[in-house]
């Protein structure tokens, strides 16, 4: 008998009994569909972490002070001079604060920085300029919109218009391009403008961060390591702790990849458990089945059929039965993957290996547990099969 | 054509279970066309019933979801004839029982005297040596018994061994040559 025709067979009893067949594969079904629709939705939400990580800017590494040090624009040139690693730094001296333009007002968040922002947190301009030395030097009060603080001051605000933060009088010369948000935490709702005259209208020069660009990706730990010990130097502290904290891409992405894996050990577990349950339910069905048509085994090892035969008659069945409920449990899973990610607004990641990988796991559950049955199939006595009613 | 009768219990089925390498005796020996069939292997035994013999059953033992036709294959399809070849030859054994316009009937929709005629079609279907019939009219009324019996007897006039199991004394006399047996021995050859 050849596979092909085995697998004839196995249809036909298949069809027989399309109720049973159908709960049969359930749990294999749902076992797929779990792994198939979790492993697009786990993929989507790591790939948009990992370009949201990346926009942030280049190799960008964020020093924020410790709860009782200070940090001045004189720590961002002492960073830029003796820290060789790094390229560009930013002091960023920011407020939350009310913006007015004409009858429009809104509560943003006021950034003072100097020229090197934009490249070191990659933002562009949609138009105008951004904020140059010379403004830096000059204190000269100009400030570049974001675009979402731009849209809430009723999106007409032209270029030179005055608009009042903190109570005094600025100059718009330009607008951000949209970045989007990072984290939670839109990086469009700000206002930059110089941060000599932050210091000025806020009344302080205390820093909230200074921003870094490693030369290099590679740099970027060496960078981090060197400005640290460049920033204890000049804020020695009698209690032992650090006077600033470092934050680089790389903790990041490392941070989140160690929740990708666990989150991807959980899915593997789900997976187990899942497939297991449907095997067993593959097994209980072919056992039944087994002893439901003794009397068939009988009739056929009568006509001629090798204990092979029906070895394979069985086995292929239970592969039958696994690989449907599989190839349903895909469709499912696509499905489901596709509307939760419509829903939570991530991307929708197709996952090629996870749909083989569960079909090779459904003919594996087949085999396996469609295995035992089979065999007693096989084993049974032509004489005692066929007495069996 | 050979009977072989007793009283019930006498050993009858199994004997016939024997010749048709479904069974093995638990002592002694058998020789099918001068083999010793007790040293063969299962697979070795399942040829043999593929190639060699063909079963009547009592009770049909026809597979339900299966066509008349798809029946009478499944012997041929344990041989590994093809498909094509298969079928006409299924076809053939069952316009040789009468029954060309039933190919595609299952069982279930068949009466007893036809389904007994598709289980004598898959018996001959593979052109076995010998034909072992256990009581095939036992289950049926008289007149389709009778239709079944003289089925049985055309294939023998032909050239077709058969063994026949019966109780029936008149199914016994027009058979060449009856044994009897009783509490498991031939008493009568």
């Amino acid at each position: 008998m050849t596979l092909l025709e085995s697998l004839r067979t196995a249809l036909m009893t298949v069809r027989t009994n399309r109720l049973r067949t159908f709960l049969t594969m359930l749990g294999v079904m749902i076992g797929v569909a779990s792994v198939i629709a979790l492993v697009s939705i786990g993929q989507g939400a790591n790939s948009q972490v990992i370009s949201q990580v990346a926009g942030l800017g280049a190799n960008l590494i964020t020093v924020l002070p410790s709860r009782g040090s200070e940090l001045t624009v004189d720590d961002v040139k002492a960073i830029t001079d003796r820290v060789p690693t790094v390229g560009r730094a930013v002091p960023s001296l920011s407020s939350s604060t009310t913006v007015k333009a004409g009858s429009n007002s809104y509560d943003t968040n006021v950034e003072g920085v100097t020229e090197n922002m934009m490249e070191v947190r990659s933002y562009k301009l949609a138009y105008g300029r951004f904020i140059t030395a010379d403004d830096v030097n000059a204190r000269r009060r100009v400030a570049v919109l974001g675009q979402e603080v731009f849209n809430q001051l009723g999106g007409g605000v032209p270029l030179l218009a005055e608009i009042i933060i903190n109570g005094q009088p600025f100059s718009v010369i330009g607008v951000l391009a949209p970045k989007g948000a990072t984290f939670g935490r839109n990086q469009d709702d700000v206002v930059f403008i110089p941060v000599s005259t932050a210091e000025r209208v806020f009344k302080t020069t205390a820093l909230s961060a200074i921003y870094l660009s490693a030369r290099s990706g590679e740099d970027a730990g060496l960078a981090g390591a060197h400005t640290m010990a460049v920033l204890k130097l000049r804020h020695p502290r009698s209690d032992g702790e650090d006077p600033v904290r470092i934050l680089s891409q790389d903790q990041l992405l490392s941070a989140m990849s160690s929740v990708s894996r666990t989150m991807a050990l959980f899915l593997g577990a789900v997976a187990g458990i899942s497939l297991l349950v449907g095997g067993i339910g593959i097994m209980n069905i072919m056992l039944v089945s087994v002893t439901e048509r003794t009397r068939e085994i009988g009739i056929r090892m009568a006509l001629g059929a090798r204990p092979r035969d029906i070895l394979a008659q069985f086995l292929i069945e239970s592969v039958l039965l696994s690989v449907l409920g599989g190839l349903l449990g895909i469709v499912l899973g696509v499905i489901a993957a596709k509307v939760v990610s419509g829903l939570m607004d991530t991307n929708y990641v197709f996952s090629m290996i996870a749909v083989v990988s569960a079909l090779g796991f459904a003919v594996t559950v087949g085999l396996f547990f469609g295995g035992y049955p089979a065999w007693k199939a096989s084993r049974l006595d032509p004489i005692v099969a066929l007495r069996h009613d | 054509m050979v009977a072989i009768m007793g009283p019930s219990g006498s050993g009858k089925s199994t004997l016939m279970h024997i010749i048709g390498c479904l069974d093995r005796p638990t002592s002694g020996r058998y020789k099918l066309a001068g083999e010793d069939v007790s040293a063969l292997d299962k697979d070795q035994l399942a040829r043999i019933r593929n190639m060699r013999i063909g079963f009547v059953f009592q009770s049909y033992n026809l597979l339900p979801y299966l066509t008349a036709v798809q029946n009478v294959e499944l012997p041929l399809m344990y041989r590994g004839v093809s498909s094509t070849e298969r079928r006409a030859a299924a076809c053939a054994a069952l316009e040789s029982v009468g029954l060309v316009d039933r190919l595609h009937h299952r069982p279930f929709e068949l009466s007893g005297g036809q389904q007994q005629r598709v289980s004598i079609a898959r018996a001959i279907s593979s052109s076995p040596e010998v034909l072992l019939a256990d009581e095939p009219t036992g289950a049926l009324d008289s007149r389709s018994g009778e239709e079944i019996l003289d089925l049985l007897l055309n294939f023998n006039s032909r050239g077709q061994t058969i063994v026949i199991v019966t109780h029936d004394p008149e199914v016994a006399r027009k058979c060449q040559r009856l044994i009897m047996m009783r509490d498991g021995k031939v008493v009568k050859a």
